[in-house]
């Protein structure tokens, strides 16, 4: 069995260090939430079909392009919020794993045995794909909104439980992982949702909704946790260290 | 005498100092780190962290700049080419000396 990855180097420890104060999954969780305003817009056809299209091609660019500028967004606000109270360290790369592959491929990656807090796996692995990771289980909700079969019940509880399963398979090596306990919750609000008796269009847009509240709610918790663990100290001792 | 235990007698003894090999190890993985970040991850007191640091400075080891990010002035550290070397070379050394055990 397969030695699960720990956090004693302190690439691991950095990049999980960008998203211990919860930040992160509540900015994702948000967007997800507007996606799933406009879905619903369009569901109850509050907004014409033009608009839809045009939200909907502003939304595909927004999220393609989400893993070169949300980590962007993301340091502007804990510059204000984070810093101050545990420090900056270099924000952990995201480049998703085809660039590793491309990298690997052309050979561009030097790597060297030196000393370190290192234990395998190796150094291109400190990298959290969160945004890649997010893409796709933001697509998997989205090919379920097009997927015919996804009108009936019962749909809903396997989407969503097929929501859990990737989400805890891609980033069980990540430095930010989640366990099976923390993704439970995608799948039994899922099976939930399916005893729900909502029109079935409404029912296709559901485990979007599921997945905002899951990362909100997440969030949310780190965030709370995050303030209440660590003062701020620039305040403390008047100004900065 | 072994040709690699001789190599250890030369190692880097600015490096050789544990709070010192920590601080380079951490910015050898983070690229670059603030002074409170520092702090927390080796559990440094000011003063050592400080003292640390400067002499890493000295020795050209460590760039400290002052820099801001929005209002928020940051004291960011990291490790210069000629640092880089250095604990690449300390690492070598220790590395191959304790290779046989």
């Amino acid at each position: 069995m397969k030695k699960a990855p720990t956090m004693d180097n302190p690439g691991r420890r950095a990049a999980a260090y960008w998203f211990e104060d919860g930040l992160p999954e509540l900015l994702a969780g948000l967007m997800f939430f507007v996606c799933f305003l406009v879905l619903l817009a369009a569901s109850l056809r509050w907004i014409n079909y033009v608009l839809l299209m045009v939200l909907w091609n502003v939304g595909i660019i927004f999220l393609l392009t989400l893993p070169a500028w949300g980590w962007k967004v993301l340091d502007f606000i804990k510059t204000r919020l984070t810093y101050p109270r545990s420090g900056y360290a270099t924000p952990p790369g995201d480049p998703g794993p085809g660039q590793d592959f491309f990298c690997d491929l052309l050979g561009k990656r030097k790597t060297e045995t030196i000393l370190t807090f290192r234990t395998p796996p190796p150094p291109k692995t400190n990298v959290t794909n969160f945004g890649f990771r997010l893409q796709i289980i933001f697509i998997l909700a989205i090919l379920a909104y097009f997927t015919p079969f996804c009108t009936k019940g019962w749909s809903v509880a396997l989407v969503t439980l097929a929501m859990a399963v990737v989400l805890y398979l891609i980033t069980r090596r990540d430095a930010h992982a989640y366990t099976w306990v923390s993704v439970l919750p995608v799948a039994l609000a899922g099976l939930l949702a399916a005893f729900l008796d909502l029109p079935p269009n409404i029912r296709t847009i559901i485990p979007i909704l599921i997945l905002s509240g899951w990362l909100i709610v997440r969030g949310l918790w780190l965030f709370v946790r995050f303030l209440r663990t660590h003062p701020n100290l620039g305040q403390l001792n008047g100004g900065r260290l | 005498m072994n040709r690699q235990l001789q190599e250890l007698a030369q190692i880097d003894r600015l490096v050789h100092e544990p709070a010192r090999l920590m601080i380079m190890m951490i910015l050898n993985d983070v690229g670059e780190a603030d002074f409170l970040y520092l702090q927390r991850e080796g559990e440094f007191t000011q003063g050592n962290l400080s003292s640390h640091l400067s002499k890493l400075e000295e020795a050209s080891y460590i760039k400290i700049e002052k820099k801001f990010k929005g209002k928020l002035p940051l004291t960011v550290c990291r490790l210069t080419p000629k640092g880089r070397e250095a604990f690449r070379s300390y690492s070598r050394s220790i590395l191959s000396a304790l290779k046989g055990i």
